[in-house]
């Protein structure tokens, strides 16, 4: 039925790991709904009330120009806060993995590192649920999201410290056996890779981003102003949209950037815990695949969304989904590991 | 120094630099009244706002908003590449002591590089365009570099011990 070699044990270790595969899967499925539902449309909108801006500056209507900017303001802030949540989510689902196959090398008092491990889940999920309700509630929820970011501090301070006063020889011996499986194999080689491409990918966008693009994107403002003042609106309205353009550029350039390089870190992690998964081989092989196949999919996509539009969007959209239904399955053996390391303890 | 040794430091410092890329994100959510100046394009706002009012002139403080914009898009990068360096740091530690014991310099080295390019970044914020500039690019050269060894040693470590 299984091959997988242990379970994942209880304490610390399992709560960071299912908790840390359910924040990246919430990540996944929320970036889903922000691409579908949010992205495309709000930059259309925006793109629309940009050249409102133009118009009514240029005739120098300050109520139309206050109310273009309205819309700008609240689809800008609707947007942002869905995608801060989004990266949030995602990055402290990998932190959490991250923490789940240290942890055994840590040291720390009686009561273990469940507690801080706890706190870090939950600060993470009060930070994530505090930006993403702060385009409703302000201040209350921007309060309640820096609370969870204490937290979160809190509990990486206390993992720091049990680090610091463990045994790292004794982690080596833990993880080596981890890496053996085939699946394991497989999902770090390509997390290197996509790691190492997402990185030069990185350093050839950063290289065009200070040298062209973000100072195009000023000029472009710039001008944009400039032949406003003159009052020759349709120059500032082509000015704007070069403007609107680049920044769509930068924003999908620097999001294929970031996608490489985080999926990468996720099948890395993947492959410490893959061992764990309690399924049959044939369906643990499935879900690695999947995760590998999505995993380098989506980012190709998202910047081929830079030349191909919404048709390679939509192929990311899929990737993305191609990689949670892989990730859900994991969570689901992983699931099950953990209810065979019950399963003794509650027949005794 | 012993391999162990400089991971379990490595991985100390990955911590720290987590810690301190959410303290820095904490610090950007306070000191923007919780949501950034990117996101609420007031900077934008501002200049048309004074175009419209003064019709014909262009607003004298056009290339300071300009630059603010800029300072903000910095803040947020050296927040999200402070956290992605911890996490790059944190693997490739963990996985130098599992696969590559023997050879510690490419470590040390990441470990720097994860640190000085963040740094690059916040002195860009800064304001200090150039220098921040340069410092960056040494420390994510640094980083890309030595992750390329490590990563080859891996996958060679790999592919023996199939």
């Amino acid at each position: 039925m299984n091959s997988a070699p242990a379970t994942l044990g209880r304490g610390a270790g399992r709560t960071l790991a299912l908790g840390g595969i359910a924040l990246v899967a919430s990540g996944f499925a929320l970036g889903e709904v922000y691409a579908i539902f949010i992205s495309h449309v709000a930059n259309g909108i925006i793109r629309t009330a940009w050249l409102d801006v133009i118009h009514a500056s240029t005739a120098a209507d300050g109520e139309a120009l206050a109310a273009a900017f309205r819309r700008i303001l609240e689809l800008s802030d609707k947007r942002g806060r869905f995608m801060s949540t989004h990266s949030h989510i995602g990055a402290y689902g990998l932190f959490a993995l991250g923490l789940a196959i240290i942890h055994p090398a840590c040291r720390c008092g009686a009561g273990g590192l469940r507690i801080p491990a706890l706190v870090f889940i939950a600060g993470a999920w009060i930070h994530v649920c505090g930006t993403f309700a702060s385009h409703y509630f302000p201040l209350p929820a921007a309060r309640f999201a820096s609370l969870g970011q204490l937290c979160v501090i809190g509990a990486v301070l206390a993992f720091a410290v049990a680090w610091i006063r463990g045994d790292t020889a004794a982690l080596t011996g833990t993880l080596q056996p981890r890496l053996r499986a085939r699946n394991s194999r497989r999902l770090l080689g390509h997390g290197l890779g996509l790691v190492l491409a997402g990185m030069l990918f990185g350093l050839v966008f950063a290289l065009g981003l200070t040298r062209d693009l973000e100072p195009g994107m000023f000029a472009a403002v710039r001008d944009a102003i400039t032949a406003a003042a003159a009052g020759a609106t349709d120059t500032a309205a082509l000015e704007i949209t070069r403007f609107k353009a680049l920044q769509s550029q930068i924003a999908i350039t620097a999001a294929a950037h970031s996608h490489a390089i985080e999926f990468g870190f996720l099948l890395m992690l993947l492959a410490f815990l893959e061992p764990f998964v309690m399924l049959s081989q044939r369906w643990r092989d499935r879900a690695t695949i999947a995760v590998i196949t999505g995993a380098w999919l989506l980012p190709l996509c998202v910047f081929l969304a830079t030349i191909h539009g919404l048709v390679a969007a939509a192929a990311a959209d899929i990737a993305g989904g191609i990689t949670l239904a892989g990730l859900l399955a994991m969570f689901t053996g992983l699931l099950r590991s953990t209810g065979a390391a019950d399963a003794p303890a509650v027949s005794r | 120094m012993n391999a162990p040794r400089l991971s379990q430091l490595s991985v100390f410092a990955a911590l720290l630099l987590l810690v301190a890329a959410t303290g820095f994100g904490l610090w950007i959510e306070s000191a923007n009244e919780h949501t950034s100046r990117l996101e609420r394009r007031e900077d934008y706002a501002h200049v048309f706002s004074r175009l419209a009012a003064q019709p014909g002139h262009v607003p004298a403080d056009l290339d300071r908003r300009l630059h603010e914009v800029r300072v903000a898009n910095r803040i947020i990068d050296t927040h999200a590449h402070a956290a992605n360096m911890a996490l790059v740091v944190v693997l490739f530690a963990l996985l130098g002591a599992v696969l590559d014991p023997a050879r510690r310099w490419p470590l040390a080295g990441l470990t720097l590089g994860a640190i000085v390019y963040p740094t690059g970044l916040a002195i860009q914020a800064g304001g200090a365009e150039f220098a921040g500039q340069l410092v960056a690019a040494a420390g994510a050269t640094g980083v890309i570099a030595f992750a390329a060894v490590m990563a080859v040693r891996f996958l060679v470590a790999l592919r023996r011990g199939e």
